[in-house]
């Protein structure tokens, strides 16, 4: 009998073509243009950086499945998704990292990030952000040592952010904007995580995931926004205390944490509204840390609060069925 | 360039895959020495089978009928003798008596069937013969076409649709269907508007069937039928999302389109009804789409209901060695099977060959919560959730499974290849068994 030969898979049948590794390749494809701009300007450290995290969340991530007994570890590790979690955490370091840091940083966001939920897509923070905060907090003096550039031998600065808050509105009033969100160095300035110097350059990937529809584009615009307008109207009280809203826009992690940090799809909420009460609170803590709070940047912290936060937002912004 | 009509944002775009079969002209297919009529090929209260072993019968005599509000009658093909009822698995695991008739190839009719006769306008005569004739919804899902031509005594219709969207890839039937039956599918609609007495009909036809909407449109001469083209999308052509994306009425959740004033029926369903009021033919035969890379010649056939797969597939030229999947229907809602020995029914719109080329379904990851599935519902619902809830069994949080319209939209656009689709059907029947227990 002929019949044998035929199979039983569940409707539907055709699929469609994007798969999670092509979503997760192409976030590292979005990543390049920032990536390669931190590689010229920190040359070697940023290099070392970069592949030192890469190399040691694969490896972590390769242990871990292991350890969880999953099946085809090999193809597991390589859809992308630890990948990128490696390439973000560098992004997020100063280039004077050594590499055994990037070592923690990576078995930090591959054990508690991720492995310790059950892995890929049950981790409630982005595990990459809980790397960076855990070392921010574990190495204070290394994750602040800032350079300009390659060509300064050990010589550290504060970044933009960091003079405003412990120098006031005067020691950043010369800086310029332009500069800055291209990523040029600026001599005495420290250029902060090798990752976010350039607004240009992230902007250029995030305009690409928009385009593939990876990341909505409702997210980095709800939450850069809301960062511009709160900064904005304290910037109308007292422009003397205050910066202008541009400076906040060029300074710091505000364009990585919003085109690549808080658009994590794995951590953000599930649901169309969820998603823009999610960006608006992401705008509104950073704002509130940057002007009000003891850190310089509040990026990192105002991403892993609104992810604490996202069952309890979809909870309350469940989409409209049809005929509702 | 006319005005395309959607449903919103939701929805997918899967490859149309149609050029296979849309330029053939339908063939027809003549029964051999057996047909098996399948007693139920309907939804709601089952049939019993009216003849018994030894029984001669007539071609369009009925072999089956049901009792109660929403029931259906089968005919047979043939004339010849009963040779025996037996119980035959179906796609989707229905088990269903099936009356095997032996044909005796002299066609002797019931008298006064297929012959012409003049229809006076008379509503409740005319859903009558609709419920006799055995007429069914072709477009898959076979609810009796009488019952959704009987609306609760408060609501008034104000408005016929024909559902001429066709969506589901591959299928070519309906549209070859208006094509070369263009003036019998147009004297149907014009039927159903006279004898249920409804002002003005609307047949929403997908884009990429442009030459069938200028045709129809060129020979059309009743003024009380609009054509409107659609965006080719998928789901298009389900019943709530084609109504929104004509009228931009909405129906309620849970209820039926008779709530905005509307009757909705496929093009074939049209076309049977035109052959049963105009030549007393009752629904004994349909145009099918056999088409995939797995056969040799992808076709549209018009062939007697009960004839086999197997006998379809060699009047295509046979099955090629490559051809890994047979499904009853398209391929986004259609059912799979594997004997090639079960019989097509009314409801048959298409039998699909399916090659490892053509189906790319892949192992089965865990959800990265994209949100895609949300996304693409044409009904609003939270599908990755629901697919948890149902595997689950978590009662409490199933409820919207019975929203859910089986379109697989969710399981198409999944990065992760999860069968949302599936385990949310599923969870349907797991959550009505639940809710009977409760009572």
């Amino acid at each position: 009998m002929q019949e044998n030969r035929f199979v039983i898979k569940n409707a539907p049948f055709l699929r469609g073509k994007e798969d999670i590794k092509s979503i997760m390749w192409t976030v590292v494809v979005a990543l390049l243009p920032a990536t390669l701009w931190s590689i010229y300007l920190y040359r070697y450290r940023a290099l070392t950086v970069i592949l030192s995290c890469i190399i040691f969340t694969e490896l972590f991530e390769m242990i871990f499945l292991k350890v969880r007994g999953v099946k085809n570890v090999f193809e597991k590790a390589y859809d992308g998704s630890a990948f990128i979690t490696g390439l973000l955490l560098a992004l997020n370091l100063p280039s004077t990292s050594p590499w055994w840091m990037c070592a923690v940083g990576s078995f930090v966001a591959m054990l508690f990030g991720k492995h310790i939920y059950g892995g890929l897509g049950n981790n409630p923070f982005n595990p990459a952000l809980v790397a960076r905060v855990f070392l921010l907090l574990s190495f204070p003096s290394i994750m602040t040592r800032w350079t300009v550039g390659i060509n300064l031998t050990s010589q550290t600065f504060a970044t933009p952010l960091g003079m405003l808050k412990t120098q006031g509105l005067s020691s950043v009033s010369n800086l310029d904007y332009l500069k800055l969100f291209f990523g040029f160095p600026i001599e005495g300035v420290g250029g902060g995580s090798i990752g976010e110097i350039s607004e240009f350059a992230i902007l250029i990937g995030g305009i690409l995931l928009i385009l593939r529809r990876i990341i909505p584009f409702i997210v980095p615009l709800l939450y850069i926004s809301t960062v511009f307008v709160f900064t904005w109207i304290f910037n109308l009280i007292d422009p003397i205390k205050y910066a202008s809203p541009f400076f906040h826009m060029v300074t710091g992690g505000l364009f990585l944490g919003a085109f690549f940090m808080a658009t994590d799809m794995v951590t953000m909420p599930i649901t169309k509204k969820g998603k823009i009460v999610f960006a608006f609170g992401c705008g509104l803590i950073t704002s509130l840390i940057r002007l009000f709070g003891a850190y310089p940047e509040g990026v990192s912290f105002a991403i892993l609060i609104m992810e604490a936060l996202s069952p309890t937002i979809e909870k309350f912004t469940k989409n409209k069925k049809f005929g509702e | 360039m006319a005005k395309l009509y959607t449903f919103g944002r939701s929805g997918v775009l899967p490859e149309e895959r149609k050029e296979l079969t849309e330029n053939k002209k339908i063939e027809k297919l003549e029964a051999k020495d057996f047909v098996f009529i399948s007693i139920n090929q309907h939804i709601g209260a089952p049939a019993k089978s009216v003849v018994k072993e030894g029984d001669k019968v007539l071609k369009n005599q009925i072999v089956a009928s049901g009792e109660g509000g929403v029931t259906s009658v089968v005919h047979s093909p043939v004339s010849g003798e009963v040779v025996q009822i037996k119980s035959m698995v179906f796609p989707g695991e229905i088990k269903n008596d099936v009356v095997v008739i032996k044909n005796d190839f002299k066609y002797e009719k019931v008298s006064g069937t297929e012959e012409k006769r003049d229809f006076k306008k008379d509503k409740e005569r005319f859903i009558n013969e609709v419920k006799n004739g055995g007429i069914i919804g072709m477009g898959g899902a076979g609810f009796p076409t009488y019952v959704k031509m009987t609306p609760p005594k408060d609501k008034i219709i104000d408005l016929f649709i024909v559902n001429a969207a066709e969506c589901e890839p591959y299928l070519t039937n309906d549209y070859r269907v208006m094509v070369e039956f263009g003036n019998e599918f147009l004297s149907g609609i014009s039927l159903i508007l006279d004898n249920l007495e409804i002002p003005k009909a609307i047949v929403g036809i997908e884009e990429n069937k442009e030459e069938a909407f200028e045709k129809l449109q060129k020979v059309n001469s009743d003024k009380r039928i609009e054509f409107k083209l659609l965006k080719t999308k998928y789901p298009q052509g389900a019943e709530k999302q084609l109504i929104y994306a004509l009228t931009k009425r909405v129906v309620p959740i849970r209820k039926l389109p008779f709530e905005v004033g509307v009757i909705v029926q496929n093009v074939s369903t049209v076309k049977a009804i035109y052959d049963l009021i105009t030549f007393n033919k009752p629904l004994t035969e349909r145009v099918l789409t056999c088409s995939g890379k797995g056969i040799n010649e992808p076709k549209n056939i018009l062939a007697p209901v009960g004839v086999t797969v197997s006998q379809i597939a060699d009047f295509c030229g046979g099955i090629k060695d490559e051809c890994k999947y047979l499904i009853n229907g398209g391929p986004m809602m259609g059912k799979p099977f594997t004997d090639i020995n079960l019989p097509i029914t009314k409801t048959t719109s298409g039998l699909l060959f399916l090659t490892d080329e053509e189906v790319n379904i892949e192992e089965e990851n865990p959800c990265i919560r994209c949100g895609r599935c949300l996304a693409v519902c044409p009904m609003g619902l939270n599908p990755t959730y629901l697919k948890e809830a149902s595997d689950r069994r978590e009662y409490e949080k199933m409820d919207d499974v019975l929203d859910c319209i089986e379109c697989g939209s969710c399981s198409f656009i999944c990065p992760a290849s999860r069968d949302l689709a599936r385990s949310i059907v599923k969870g349907k029947q797991k959550y009505t068994k639940y809710l009977k227990r409760g009572k």
